[in-house]
């Protein structure tokens, strides 16, 4: 079986690469990095509890940082 | 009694603000967005009288025996608008099963239902607390490039020449046009940035940059898409406002090929400087004014020292990170935020 391309644009439809702008043939693609879907895990309970009070102590600080983004 | 919206992932800056509203003596309650979609949090209607209910084990500091805490939005003194919900769960899954899987229609009109839904009902909790003081409302947060553009042109800025077209012609004569600026174009959302997640691969959506070798390669129509004028840049200004108050860092990543169209391609090797900033008076006076225009009492700016003099505006983020330009810089604006938050509170008591 074909392996899927990993650029994103080139697995659109012919249609759908009608129907998106131009930024979409310039996407900046990269592998999840790890140490982000470890983070992630870590964070999980809290992401999934959600809201907090102002005793709770450092949820998600250590598990996101802006470079992730 | 201080509530913030926020959302739960790829968002630090919210637990530190928290961190200073606990230290400044302040009581203060978060709510995701992915909490009213499908989390543990009922509304109780009882004539005139909102309750939120939440469920006891996810609130830190909640009686051990109780099931659920209730918080009256009569309590609330004052509303943080940090963020709200990016992805709802339908959003994320197929609605459909055995034959129907393949129904894309219906799919799409099953996925819109639910959506509408879940915005109304965040619209009912902003509308219901419509007469606290908030900072930043979310009616303001949903900026349009396009309007804040003109806007800051109206302020006195210069702005990059935009073009939004289909056609690869039409593209073709604006870059030429740009050609005594750095001979491209650059293509950016008209709306908000996003990135998709395919398998093990992110997808970005960067700031990207054409030159005609590239604009030639494209077909002559495609969808709507934003076209600005290349500007070659001395260094980059990130400038967060807080209630009157500018905090400005230049970020020098002009001189590194991987970050010299979008800065957010970081470069982890090698990082960009960035330094406190000073900005012209007149640059400082001109971002007020487009603010107060604006309505926003917070919101990060991107400008730009072009090569030629010019300060350049390029876009508002309302809900930009500000801990990127806070910590580099030794802001501390974290607690700047926590203190106006409090502000905000005492002065919806006295009102």
């Amino acid at each position: 079986m074909d392996k899927e391309p990993e650029d994103l644009f080139a697995r659109l439809s012919a249609e759908g690469r009608q129907l998106v702008p131009v930024s979409y043939r310039f996407l900046h693609a990269s592998p999840l990095a790890v140490a982000t879907v470890m983070r992630l895990v870590d964070s999980q309970p809290y992401r999934a509890t959600g809201y907090v009070c102002s005793a709770f102590h450092k949820p998600i600080s250590k598990c996101c940082s802006q470079d992730d983004v | 009694m201080i509530l913030i919206f926020s959302q739960s992932a790829m968002e630090p800056t919210t637990e530190e603000v928290m961190d200073w509203l606990e230290a400044l003596g302040a009581r203060s309650l978060r709510l995701n967005g992915e909490d009213l979609d499908g989390g543990a949090v009922c509304f109780r209607v009882d004539g005139p009288e909102v309750t939120l209910h939440f469920d006891a084990t996810t609130v830190a500091g909640a009686e051990p025996a109780a099931k659920t805490i209730a918080l009256p939005l009569a309590e609330v003194g004052a509303v943080w608008f940090r963020r709200w919900l990016q992805e709802r769960r339908h959003e994320m899954v197929s609605l459909l099963d055995g034959p129907s899987a393949e129904d894309h229609q219906l799919h799409h009109g099953l996925r819109r239902h639910l959506t509408l839904e879940s915005r109304k009902l965040g619209d009912f909790l902003f509308s219901r607390l419509a007469d606290r003081p908030w900072l930043s409302h979310p009616r303001r947060a949903s900026l349009n490039k396009l309007d804040v553009l003109i806007r800051a042109a109206q302020a006195g800025f210069a702005t990059p020449a935009t073009l939004v077209t289909t056609e690869r012609d039409e593209l073709r004569r604006f870059c030429l046009d740009c050609r005594g600026t750095a001979g491209a174009v650059i293509t950016k959302p008209i709306g908000e940035v996003d990135m998709f997640i395919a398998g093990e691969r992110s997808h970005f959506i960067f700031t990207a940059s054409l030159d005609l070798e590239a604009i030639d390669a494209l077909p002559e129509r495609f969808a709507p898409s934003l076209f600005q004028e290349r500007i070659e840049k001395a260094y980059e200004l990130r400038v967060f406002y807080l209630a009157g108050e500018l905090y400005a860092m230049a970020i020098f990543s002009q001189l590194d090929p991987q970050t010299r169209t979008d800065f957010r391609r970081y470069s982890r090797e090698r990082p960009n400087r960035m330094v406190p900033f000073r900005l012209p008076a007149e640059t400082a006076d001109r971002l007020r004014l487009l603010m107060e225009d604006l309505r926003l009492e917070t919101g990060s700016a991107d400008l730009l020292q072009a090569r030629d003099g010019r300060v350049v505006f390029l876009e508002i983020n309302p809900v930009g990170q500000f801990g990127m330009v806070s910590k580099p810089c030794n802001y501390h604006l974290e607690r700047k935020l926590a203190e106006a938050l409090i502000r905000k509170e005492l002065d919806g008591q006295r009102a």
